[in-house]
């Protein structure tokens, strides 16, 4: 095999590894959020988000 | 289209509307709306920078999204694609919007769904303490710019209560002029929402350059006919000399019309973590971006 040959090889190893990390962190960060009431406060939020709100007019 | 259709419904429609809205969905769909059924990832974004909290939870699920499918859902699922699709199929002189305002979604995202919020905001606030506040805190996305929740929201809303009809506001108006400006742009520039003004496309599309959803062009098989980069709803295809083997760009929204016009067998393909998904099949009579739908935009 040619140097070309195992650069490429080991770039696309290193490019799924730096994939394979970030979703790894983004799931993390994600079960983290929703353990922590991130979930809830984004429903909270939708459920209070009126459309006087989606005019920018205040609330009653 | 069908699958845009399907999106449309599944995120508007009166089913399971309380549970659901727990769901951020990465399309945007203003949960104001009297039949939206998820949240918006953006609205989301500005409520917990105004109060200057962290969002592991939508950043994990934009992260997910962006490194798995890239923009994939700005064209197959959000309803606003498709109406931007519906909208250029109108007969109009079409338009280019120039390559400079690809930058200016980077800018309402920084300033408007986090910076001003965020130095706005304060602590402890809740989402109904923090609109009740509105009347001075409120200088955010949804607030001032939003054109997605004055039509699924603000419209709906002027047309059912008159007491909203009453405290009509400059901010009514300059919200209602804004979403005209932006349909106008959608009828003569062909996703010209998604290509300069939408944040959570300029969110997702942080994370999807390295995304598993990749276009590939066989430089061998490709015959520089220049059908794809001319059907291009983004504008964002070029040769594969161009690209510098960096095909999915940050504006691309994946919708594979590049694919699917492409007259050689092989020569562009869709991979999902290296495995073909969708590849050029060589139809010779295709769409080729020369009848006014295509060409004087792409």
């Amino acid at each position: 095999m040619g140097r070309m040959g195992r650069m490429g090889r080991m770039g696309r190893m290193g490019r799924r590894l730096i994939i394979g990390g970030m979703l790894l962190l983004f799931i993390g960060l994600l079960v983290h959020g929703v353990r922590s009431g991130d979930a809830g406060y984004v429903l909270s939020n939708a459920q209070t988000f009126c459309y006087r709100c989606s005019l920018g007019l205040p609330d009653e | 289209m069908w699958v845009q259709l399907a999106g449309l419904v599944a995120f508007n429609g009166f089913y399971w509307r309380g549970v659901g809205k727990y769901l951020c969905v990465p399309v945007l769909n203003c949960y104001a709306c009297p039949v939206g059924t998820v949240a918006c990832p953006i609205g989301s974004l500005t409520a917990f920078a105004l109060i200057r909290a962290i969002p592991y939870y939508i950043i994990g699920m934009i992260g997910i999204v962006g490194v798995s499918v890239g923009r994939a859902f700005c064209g197959w699922a959000c309803p606003f694609g498709l109406l931007q699709d519906a909208l250029y199929r109108i007969r109009s002189p079409k338009w280019r919007l120039p390559r400079a305002a690809d930058g200016v979604k980077y800018a309402l995202l920084a300033v408007l769904v986090i910076g001003l919020p965020w130095m706005l905001g304060g602590s402890g606030a809740s989402g109904a303490e923090r609109i009740l506040e509105q009347d001075t805190g409120s200088l955010d996305y949804c607030a001032l710019f939003c054109p997605v929740g004055t039509l699924e929201a603000g419209i709906p809303g002027l047309a059912v209560n008159p007491d909203i009809r009453a405290r009509v506001s400059w901010r009514t108006w300059s919200k209602l002029g804004i979403l005209v400006v932006v349909l106008g742009l959608m009828v003569v520039s062909r996703r010209s929402f998604c290509r300069g003004l939408c944040p959570l496309g300029a969110l997702i599309a942080l994370a999807s350059r390295i995304s598993l959803l990749q276009l590939r062009t066989d430089p061998e098989k490709c015959t520089r006919c220049m059908r794809c980069v001319r059907v291009c709803p983004t504008a964002c295809r070029k040769v594969p000399e161009e690209l510098g083997g960096k095909e999915t760009t940050a504006e691309c929204v994946l919708c594979l019309e590049c694919v699917r016009s492409c007259p050689e067998t092989g020569a562009l393909s869709a991979r999902l973590a290296g495995r073909v998904i969708a590849m050029s099949q060589g139809k010779k009579d295709g769409k080729d971006g020369k009848d006014g739908k295509d060409g004087k935009d792409g």
